[in-house]
Order: structure tokens, then C-alpha cells, then sequence
């Protein structure tokens, strides 16, 4: 085993190492958008989807009742009302229901506000279909100002028959400076 | 031996004892079981480490240099007694698995009927809100029955931690968490961030109020009772929320189920039968007490019947607050 | 094959700054990664026994809530990324990898060489992040603490990290080329001394976790300066996220930290019962079984961070089956004692020690993975003991140990038996009050990471700062064993500086020649 020979098979030891680190890399870049992606499908996080689905019900099973909470927080630096409607309602999968959520922006100016819906347990987010949602778009409140946001949602039927509970949480943010900051 | 003694004494200690010589006393339904388990897997956990220091020792004895100057021939690998040792701690590992889950599983999943609270973490404190509109910086909870906390952070991430009653969840900005329990001895325990969470972490604390239900609901009645604290149109705009009359009724004018209440007081109101009636405090206590007596035309006569469901002192400030609701 | 004029080594071949801080030489790299590690140990340390001050009673008394935040995330930060990281694989591999393979060096010197440097520019980061004004996030870098809230210069520490991180991956890359294509002829891979799949295990993890925290903390940054929302759940983001990720290097990490020195351990006890280890494949098995399945238990730092309960219980059940490669190691050990004749120098006391004191660490691991008890233990002071017995008991006693084995090797001068067996025993003892009460603190329900504590824990807490302090100061008795045998006081030790060591490190003179194995030996 001459001294170059090592030196070559090393250099291809090398080259195949650095592969396995610099694909290491990708694969954590790729997981910020495949943790997404996951969690879109499996609803591990109960994130729920950011876009109105398009598709209506199928039918409506009218012999199974589920009650759906709703959960409503604040966060940083709101201090107006955020509140629904009603704190539960019970549907049956593939009915298509309304909450109203109401904000309030007690400020003296105004505000952009973005709200983010969580589902628990997760696994029943990809049940949750929101045809109409104040969470898709940034919602903004003018000084004073108490605004009425509707959310229109309805379960899949498919929705497993254990499941008879699922909380829908929103949490909203003042995202008035983000935004600020991105148009200058 | 004498060390596992006070071990197999706290095995067999019931709810509401002291939990053992160093845990905190067991103040809920999930200690019993939580300590048990601890114990078992101390057990387990000592008989093996006993096990392993003994012979350790002993081979150091026997076989010091000063006794044994030369290694005796001896087998330098066995599979058999390799795949013994790794066999029999792989049955206690699964048994101690399925412990673990069943007392998961039991933690997870809070009773239907479970009486809920919500609590909001923020730096560096906590606020807890009751079903009847009470708040509190401590959380207060009826004995013997159980309970759902529902968590959500205003800033970043903290934790929710009774160690009394061996509970802990994380409280996550943007999404919500719960934990349940039922508290089963009575008195005041410590409750603590244990999530760090920046500078004053370690003062995030307070402190858990068990009451017999009784005691409990007066204490809950009292804390909802801001309507004397409060000026009477800012305390009606608490109730309005509270009993979900925003469900129905706008103040800023738009027509959702019932009319607004925009600017309406002292009005006069056409009614569905085409008879006229002033808004004043009359007409609007008859509305909430006997709802569907005189419906404004346009209207269906849908309205819940709020008798005794709101006092008097509701009734008054949600008035005034009406009357505030100009523009 | 080692005609060079007597009394020249590679300690004295050269001399100048640039001779050692430019060298290609992996002997010299280990010995400046030697002193550089046990500087920042120091520091570290300081900053463990300024806190331990604090504690010493409830109340405020030396630093406020803000400082202690301070102090506990840079000790975090400086012993797991800037100690026990570099400290076994870095300065002990490599130092003793090629002797042990019978090589000139390791595969490239030069990349070598970079590891250093950039772990010196790493170290300088952090360095300047004390100066500046500091870091409050815990080692962790939880966001959205981290992202949005920490008013302090965590973008310089998630750069320091990141180089750090580069060191850490082209060590792993060296050592395994190395220990791929550079193996004597003779020694096949069941012939490899065990501490050498310790290693190899641990580059495997280095190669493939460490781009993920590089990855994490730069995503970090870039939220931080941006704004764009990756963990931030005001702009979509998820905090749970970073927890993934972050933990999916740092649990690796853990047995980066470990599995060398568990090597150690197995080469130690078998040289000083004067046997062949027991159960030889199965150890070197072990602790591949451990590096593979470590990928794939991250999630047992977060069964209450609000992951479903699904992802909970899977990773509980994975963790659980780190524990059977983890307890086979320990019986062999024991086994290994079986029929020797056992000498008691002061490396094998530190590596009976570990056997002991590994055990309760390794135990008490049981519970935090056991979902049910994890509820009530995680991030209380329970926590705080388990990774100490593992890290500190475990990882830098293993460390004590290979450094009283090879000292004659690296010095040319036995260490003082003496001054060895006093540190031995007053850091054991120390180290185990110091903590064992946090088993206690923690099942009272202490959390971690406070600056001030209620009345109840005060008795403990107590006792655990005496033996903080103790074990501090033990560990100046460690340092002053260093010296001596740096400035050459002590009996001269010969080529086989310990009876029954059989490596092929023991065939060349101490100190090490600065050439060493220029043809390959032959190994039967």
C-alpha cells in the first residue's frame, strides 16, 4: 500500500463524509417546510389550513352530534377584547356552522391583527374544514373600533367516530409593526 | 433491607398522606398512583444497582493483585449470559413503559364533566379565569371534583407546575394546552413556572386554594362580584360579555341576530305587532326577564330566557351600559 | 523504526508559538485542545460555583435574577458546547487515535488543524458574548424566548455555536476516514480497541446531528435580525418546532458526550484486571445500537412541551430500548472484573467509579423516560441530577481517568500517585453530595434554572453548594497534577507506562517522538 494510494482513498473517504454533512444540512433546511407539511397532513401541531377549502361537505350525518369549543387568547401587547360568540357549539359532521368572533381595538390608533387557529387533539385538525375564517387575512382595527369576524366552518364527515369533542383555539396578535416594517 | 424499608412504607401510603419522605404530600387523584410508580421503579432500580456494586466489590476482594497474582483462565465472552442480561431488564423496561403510559393516558384525558379553568401565563404571572367571569392571580379550586385548566401564553413559553398534585404542562404562545385533576385534601399549595421564561422565572410563582365545594363557590361568588368595584358601565360591558349577549346583540351598530344597541336608548321602538315602546330600563329589563314578550319588528322571537339566570345588579349595569353605547 | 537522537519528542522538536498554534501535528493539536478545554472548564466552573453561592441560601444575596440567568445559561453553554463536546473526542481522540491504530497521524492533518481553529474562533464568540452583554436563554435558545424576548447577544452565541459545530463535524469526518483507511494490517474491526468505536460512534452522530443544530441556531439568527416567522407564532411559525429540531441534535449529542468515554472505561478496566474485556462485541455493538437508536429519542425531552400524546408515547418506548445497550455495557464491566487481578492505580479507581456512579445516572433515566413520572420530574431539579451523574460522574471522571492513563504518554512523567488518589476521593465524595440532593430537591419540586428558591428546599440546597464548592476546589488538585507532569517533576515513565496496557500507544516511547509510526505496524 503505497503512501498515494492512501492518500487517494482517503480523499474519496473524505468526499463521501462531506456528502453525508452537507446533506445532513438539507435535510434541516427542509425540515422547517416538511415539518409543515406534516403537520398539515397528520394535524400534529393543530395548525388547520391557512386557505379557505373550496369543497363543500359531502352530506350531512345528521345521527352523530359534535360539540366544537372555541378557546379565544391574547397575545403580546393586545389589550382590546377577544372574544367568540358563543363558547361551544354542537354540529353534526357536514353541517356548515357560523361562529362570530368579535376583537376590539381600544387604542387610540389603529391596528393590524393576525390571528392563529389551533385545533387539539391535533390528529382532528385535518377534520376541521373553515370555508369562510378571519385567520386567513390580517384583520385590522381601526382606533376604537369593535369588529365583528365571522368564521365558517364544518366537520368532515369522516371525523372518527370517536372523537365527539374537539377544541378550536385562536390566538390573536398585533402584528402592526411586522407589517410596518415589511411595507418600508 | 433497612434501606428499601421506608420505601415499602411509603408503597403503601394513601391519598392526602405525606407522599413518602421526600416528595410533597399527594393532594390529588393522580399522586397515588404517580408515587407508586416512582417507588417501583426505585425498587427496581436499587436492586440492580445492588446487585452490580456488590459484585463489583466483591470481585475487587477476591481478586485484588495481592490474591490473586495471576488472571485465572477464564471465558472471555457467552452470548447465552449476554442475551440473559439484556432479556430480563427488557421485560422490566416494558412493564415500566406500560406504567408510564397508563398514567399518561390518565393525565391526558380530562372527565367530560370536568369543571374548567382558564389560565393565561405571561411574564412574570399568572391569571386564572373562572366560568362565572371571576379572575384571580391565584388559582382557587373545589375539592373532590375534577378540574380542567386551559392554558395559553401571552408571550413566551412557560409551565404550569403543582407539585402537590404532580401535574405539569407546557403553556405554549399560539396554541393551548390543558391538564386536569382533582384535588383531594383540602389547604394551599405552591404552584411554579417551570418553563424558564427571562428574568424574574424563578418569581412566577403562586399558590393553589382547595376549598370544599361550598366554600369554594362562595369565595367564586364573591371574586365575580366586580359589579360593586367597578364604575356601573364598565362592569355592565363585563356582564354583556359574560352572559353572551355580544353573541346576538352589536353595539356598533350592524344588525347580527337582535337589534344593536348602537346609540338606542331612550329611542322609540316599533314593535313586531305595530305598537311603539320607548327603550328605557324597564323595557329592557322585561326584554332580558321575559324576552319575547315585545320583539322589535324585523326580528324573530328567538331570545333565550335569561330568568334566574341574571341578578338584579347585572340587570342594572348592563343598563348602563346600554345607556354608555352611543357612538 | 525510532533512530531520532535521544530526548527529542514531539513536545520539544520545535519550539515558538506558530510551532504549536500552526502545527499539523495531532499529538500537539491534543494537547492545545487538552489546556484549551480545561480553560474553559474553569470558566464554566467559576460560573457553576458563582451560582451555588447564590443558592447557598433563599433570598437574594450576590447576584440578582438577571445575572443569574446569565450565569446559568453560559455554564450550560460553555461546558456542553466548548467542554465535554471537544473534551473527549477532540483532545483524548486525538491525541490517542493514532497511536492506537498504529498511524502517522489521523487521515488529514490539515482539516485537523481547522477543527482547532475554528473551535478557537468558536470559543472567542462566546468569549465575547461574556464581555458584551451576555446571554440569557439557557443553553437551550428556547424560542420564542430566544427569537423575540432575550434582550441579550444571542446571534453572537448562535455563531459561535455554528463554528463550534464545524469544528465538532470535520473532527468526526477525520476519525472516521481515519479509523476506515488507516487501521493497521492485522486489525480488523473486531480488533479495534474499544475506545476507538467509541469514537467512531460518536463522529457518525457528529457528522449527521451536528448540521441540524448549525441549521436551528441560524434559523435562529435569522428570525432574530428578520423577523420572518419560523418559530413565532404570531407570523405562522411554531415554537414546538425549534424543540424538534434543537433536540434533534442535542440528544445525539449526549452520547457524542458519552460514548467515548464509556470506551475509555471498557479499555481500563480490562488493562487493570489484566484480562481481555468480556464480552467484547457486544460492547462495541452497544454503543453503535446506542448512536443509531439515539437519532430517534429526541422527543423525550417534550412530553410536556404540548406534542401530541401520540409522538410521546412512541418516543417513550424507543427511549426504553436505549437503556438495555446502556445496562450490557455496565454488566460486562463487572464481568470483566471476574478472575483478573485487579490492580488499583488511580485510572482504574476513576473507572470503577464510573461503573457506579454512570449506574445511578443511566437509573435515574429510567423515570424521566417513564411518560407518567417525566410529568412531575421534567425540568425540576431531578433533571438537573441525572445529566450531572451522566456528564459530570460519568463523561468528565472518564475523562480523569484516560487523562491519569495517558499522562505518561503525553508528559513522559507518571502523574503524582498522591495528589491523584486525593483527587480521586475528594471529588467523589463531593461530587455525590453535590448531587445526590438535587434527586431530593427535585421530587419537592425545585425547578431548574431558579434564581431563588422557597424556604422548603433551603436544607438541601445548602448541602448541595458545600459540595459544590468542595468538588470546585477538588478539581484544583486535578490541575496541579497537570502541571507537574508538564514541568516534568515526577518518576520518569518507561515506553509501557502500565502494567497490562497492551495498545499499540505503549509501544512508542514517552513522551510520544514527533514521529511516530512512519510504516504501519503489523498486528497479530
Amino acid at each position: 500500500m503505497s503512501e498515494q494510494n492512501l492518500q487517494q482513498r482517503n480523499q474519496r473517504t473524505l468526499r463521501k463524509l462531506l456528502i453525508w454533512a452537507v446533506a445532513m444540512f438539507g435535510f434541516a433546511f427542509a425540515m422547517v417546510p416538511f415539518y409543515d407539511v406534516i403537520c398539515d397532513i397528520t394535524g400534529l401541531n393543530g395548525k388547520t389550513s391557512t386557505t379557505a377549502s373550496t369543497e363543500g361537505p359531502s352530506q350531512v350525518v345528521e345521527d352523530r352530534t359534535v360539540t366544537v369549543e372555541f378557546i379565544t387568547q391574547r397575545g403580546e401587547g393586545v389589550n382590546g377584547d377577544f372574544t367568540s360568540a358563543t363558547r361551544r357549539v354542537e354540529v353534526h359532521p357536514g353541517e356548515i356552522t357560523l361562529v362570530n368572533f368579535f376583537a376590539s381595538n381600544p387604542k387610540s390608533s389603529d391596528i393590524i391583527t393576525q390571528s392563529i387557529p389551533s385545533v387539539s387533539p391535533g390528529e382532528a385538525a385535518r377534520y376541521l374544514h373553515k370555508t369562510q375564517c378571519f385567520c386567513f387575512d390580517q384583520q385590522s382595527l381601526a382606533a376604537g373600533e369593535r369588529k365583528e369576524m365571522p368564521m365558517i366552518f364544518y366537520l368532515d364527515p369522516e371525523l372518527p367516530r370517536h372523537r365527539n369533542t374537539l377544541t378550536l383555539s385562536y390566538t390573536i396578535f398585533d402584528v402592526t409593526d411586522r407589517v410596518a416594517a415589511t411595507n418600508k | 433491607m433497612t434501606l428499601l424499608l421506608p420505601l415499602l412504607a411509603a408503597l403503601q401510603s394513601q391519598p392526602g398522606q405525606e407522599g413518602g419522605f421526600w416528595f410533597p404530600v399527594q393532594a390529588s387523584n393522580h399522586a397515588p398512583f404517580y408515587d407508586w410508580v416512582f417507588f417501583f421503579i426505585l425498587i427496581v432500580s436499587a436492586v440492580f444497582l445492588l446487585a452490580i456494586t456488590v459484585s463489583a466489590i466483591w470481585f475487587l476482594f477476591k481478586y485484588h493483585r495481592s490474591r490473586a497474582p495471576e488472571p485465572e483462565p477464564s471465558t472471555s465472552h457467552s452470548t447465552t449470559i449476554e442475551i440473559v442480561w439484556s432479556v430480563i431488564p427488557a421485560f422490566l423496561l416494558a412493564y415500566m413503559f406500560w406504567l408510564g403510559f397508563v398514567g399518561f393516558m390518565d393525565h391526558r384525558t380530562p372527565p367530560a364533566d370536568a369543571y374548567e379553568i382558564y389560565a393565561t401565563g405571561r411574564k412574570w404571572s399568572w391569571s386564572f379565569t373562572y366560568p362565572n367571569g371571576a379572575e384571580s392571580e391565584e388559582l382557587h379550586v373545589p375539592l373532590d371534583r375534577p378540574v380542567k385548566i386551559i392554558m395559553g401564553s401571552q408571550d413566551v413559553i412557560h409551565s404550569l407546575f403543582i407539585p402537590a398534585f404532580r401535574v405539569k404542562q407546557d403553556v405554549v404562545p399560539g396554541r393551548y394546552t390543558d391538564l386536569w385533576f382533582t384535588a383531594t385534601m383540602e389547604g394551599e399549595f405552591e404552584l411554579y413556572c417551570a418553563e424558564y421564561c427571562g428574568k424574574d422565572h424563578s418569581s412566577m410563582q403562586s399558590t393553589v386554594f382547595v376549598q370544599p365545594e361550598g366554600q369554594f363557590n362562595a369565595w367564586a361568588e364573591e371574586a365575580a362580584d366586580f359589579i360593586s368595584k367597578l364604575p356601573p358601565a364598565e362592569a355592565g360591558a363585563r356582564v354583556f360579555k359574560m352572559k353572551g349577549c355580544i353573541a346576538c346583540h352589536s353595539t356598533d351598530g350592524s344588525v347580527i341576530t337582535g337589534p344593536s344597541f348602537k346609540g338606542q336608548f331612550g329611542t322609540e321602538r316599533k314593535l313586531a305587532d305595530g305598537s311603539t315602546v320607548v327603550m328605557d330600563e324597564n323595557y329592557i329589563r322585561k326584554s332580558i326577564l321575559e324576552p319575547n314578550s315585545q320583539v322589535v319588528a324585523g326580528f324573530d322571537p328567538v331570545m333565550t330566557n335569561f330568568q334566574g339566570q341574571v341578578t338584579d345588579d347585572q340587570i342594572r349595569v348592563l343598563i348602563e351600559y346600554i345607556k354608555s353605547v352611543k357612538e | 523504526m525510532y533512530d531520532q537522537s535521544q530526548g527529542v519528542n514531539y513536545l520539544n522538536c520545535s519550539r515558538g508559538f506558530w510551532s504549536w498554534f500552526g502545527t499539523l501535528d495531532h499529538k500537539r493539536l491534543g494537547l492545545m485542545y487538552m489546556w484549551s478545554v480545561m480553560g474553559a472548564m474553569l470558566i464554566g466552573g467559576v460560573f457553576a460555583m458563582v451560582m451555588r453561592l447564590e443558592l447557598f441560601a433563599p433570598g437574594q444575596q450576590f447576584v440578582d435574577a438577571e445575572a443569574f440567568n446569565q450565569l446559568f445559561t453560559l455554564h450550560g453553554a460553555i461546558m456542553v458546547f466548548l467542554v465535554i463536546i471537544p473534551g473527549v473526542p477532540a483532545a483524548l481522540g486525538n491525541f490517542a487515535l493514532p497511536l492506537m491504530l498504529g498511524a502517522k497521524d489521523v487521515a488529514f492533518p490539515k482539516l485537523n488543524r481547522l477543527s482547532y481553529h475554528l473551535w478557537v474562533v468558536g470559543a472567542l464568540f462566546f468569549v465575547g458574548v461574556l464581555l458584551t452583554t451576555g446571554l440569557d436563554t439557557g443553553w437551550t435558545f428556547y424560542a420564542p424566548y430566544s427569537t423575540l424576548h432575550s434582550q441579550t447577544a444571542v446571534v453572537w452565541a448562535t455563531f459561535g455555536a455554528f463554528f463550534l459545530g464545524f469544528s465538532s463535524i470535520f473532527t468526526g469526518i477525520n476519525f472516521i476516514a481515519t479509523i476506515h483507511k488507516m487501521r493497521p494490517p492485522g486489525m480488523t474491526w473486531f480488533k479495534l480497541p474499544l475506545f476507538c468505536w467509541g469514537l467512531y460512534a460518536t463522529a457518525i452522530m457528529q457528522i449527521l446531528a451536528t448540521p441540524v443544530l448549525g441549521i436551528t441556531l441560524l434559523l435562529v439568527g435569522v428570525e432574530r435580525m428578520l423577523g420572518v416567522g419560523i418559530f413565532n407564532p404570531a407570523l405562522g411559525g411554531d415554537p414546538v418546532l425549534f424543540q424538534h429540531l434543537f433536540w434533534f441534535y442535542s440528544h445525539p449529542a449526549v452520547y457524542i458526550m458519552v460514548l467515548p468515554p464509556l470506551g475509555i472505561i471498557s479499555e481500563l478496566i480490562a488493562t487493570y484486571s489484566r484480562k481481555h474485556i468480556f464480552g467484547y462485541r457486544f460492547i462495541a455493538m452497544s454503543s453503535v445500537a446506542i448512536a443509531l437508536v439515539g437519532f430517534i429519542v429526541w422527543g423525550h425531552h417534550m412530553f410536556v412541551s404540548g406534542q401530541s400524546a401520540l409522538t410521546s408515547i412512541v418516543f417513550s418506548a424507543i427511549t426504553f430500548f436505549v437503556a438495555i445497550p446502556s445496562a450490557i455495557k455496565v454488566f460486562n464491566w463487572v464481568a470483566t472484573l471476574y478472575k483478573g487481578s485487579i490492580v488499583m492505580k488511580a485510572p482504574m479507581i476513576y473507572a470503577l467509579s464510573v461503573i457506579w456512579l454512570f449506574g445511578i445516572g443511566g437509573m435515574t433515566g429510567l423515570w424521566l423516560t417513564t411518560l407518567q413520572q417525566d410529568i412531575h420530574l421534567h425540568d425540576t431539579y431531578f433533571v438537573v441530577a441525572h445529566f450531572h451523574y451522566v456528564l459530570v460522574s460519568g463523561a468528565v471522571f472518564s475523562m480523569f481517568a484516560a487523562a491519569y492513563y495517558w499522562l505518561p504518554k503525553w508528559s513522559g512523567v507518571m502523574p503524582n500517585k498522591l495528589l491523584g488518589e486525593l483527587h480521586f476521593w475528594s471529588s467523589l465524595i463531593s461530587v455525590n453530595l453535590l448531587f445526590f440532593p438535587m434527586h431530593f430537591v427535585g421530587l419537592a419540586g425545585m425547578p431548574r434554572r431558579y434564581a431563588d428558591y422557597a424556604l422548603q428546599f433551603a436544607d438541601y440546597n445548602f448541602w448541595i453548594s458545600i459540595g459544590g464548592f468542595w468538588f470546585g476546589l477538588s478539581q484544583l488538585l486535578f490541575l496541579a497534577v497537570c502541571v507537574l507532569c508538564a514541568m516534568k517533576k515526577g518518576e520518569k515513565a518507561p515506553a509501557r507506562s502500565w502494567e497490562g496496557a497492551e495498545g499499540l500507544e505503549w509501544e512508542v516511547p514517552s513522551p510520544a517522538p514527533f514521529h511516530t509510526y512512519d510504516t504501519p505496524p503489523v498486528v497479530k
